[in-house]
């Protein structure tokens, strides 16, 4: 939400600021039209997860850097 | 259970993987059964089967911390391959078994309704704690890749291996640091009941064979 703007003054004005979950969505959307057929998650500690909070760790995954891949033999 | 995969076929699952790796790997089968070097080309020579002409399964390690997510798996059709990313923040023997969880999937998911439709309700039903409801066909799929990935890292035919290091007095630390799996899936490969069903299930496979 942007500073200083109520959800209900955000809402009257027809404009929600993107869930993490409506990012994740999106990005699905976009992968599906290059040819995503399923997507599958290895979950961890979900002892107080959320779907939001969920999402937004599937979207730092999607966006994180990449780095060497070392000794998994 | 609609468009659950019964056991014995996910033991059957993992027999494919052993058998291409005893055919294809310059080296033998022995602990640690290598990720990259041997159960990554399995898969991808088995998925080369069914979508040929070539299935590529790509690794990527990602430096992020999140407290809710290992890994994660795409798919794609047309080309067909698959995209595994996974958490750098976490030990060697789980990021090799979340690889091998999510490649386990390629090979379980060839029904409709093991794929994820919907992502939120997907989410909902792994984050929830309630089990035995049947939230979504997909939540089923991943009990069973774990079973298949445990199957390859620790497979059957080295299965007397792991005890003979018990009975020699390994804990199941020592075990685990050998097969590089997580402890918390000799825990479970150790159990009882874990012990027992899959004895029973692979001697059926095994009279089967001869």
């Amino acid at each position: 939400m942007v500073e200083g703007r109520s959800p209900a003054a955000s809402e009257r004005e027809g404009w929600m600021e993107q869930t993490e979950l409506d990012r994740l969505k999106a990005r699905i959307e976009v992968e599906r039209k290059n040819g995503l057929k399923d997507i599958k998650f290895f979950p961890a500690d979900v002892s107080n997860a959320t779907v939001e909070s969920f999402a937004k760790d599937v979207n730092e995954m999607l966006n994180g850097k990449e780095v060497p891949i070392t000794d998994l033999d | 259970m609609s468009g659950s995969t019964p056991l014995i076929e996910v033991l059957l699952h993992a027999r494919s993987v052993i058998h291409e790796i005893s055919a294809g790997s310059q080296s033998a089968l022995s602990f640690p059964v290598k990720l990259q070097g041997q159960i990554l080309p399995a898969f991808c020579k088995l998925m080369s089967k069914k979508t040929p002409p070539e299935y590529t399964i790509k690794l990527q390690k990602v430096d992020v911390q999140v407290r809710s997510l290992r890994g994660q798996l795409m798919r794609y059709e047309n080309p067909h391959y698959a995209l595994i990313r996974f958490s750098s923040d976490q030990s060697i023997c789980w990021q090799r078994f979340v690889i091998c969880k999510e490649m386990a999937h390629l090979v379980l998911d060839v029904e409709d309704s093991h794929l994820t439709k919907n992502v939120e309700s997907h989410i909902q039903a792994l984050i929830s704690e309630i089990r035995t409801i049947e939230l979504d066909g997909a939540l089923e799929s991943e009990y069973c890749a774990m079973v298949l990935a445990l199957e390859i890292l620790v497979p059957w035919k080295l299965r007397p291996q792991v005890h003979v290091m018990r009975a020699e007095g390994a804990s199941d630390l020592q075990i685990a640091e050998r097969c590089r799996t997580p402890e918390k899936f000799i825990n479970l490969l150790l159990s009882e009941f874990y012990q027992k069903t899959s004895r029973r299930m692979n001697e059926v496979l095994d009279r089967d064979i001869e």
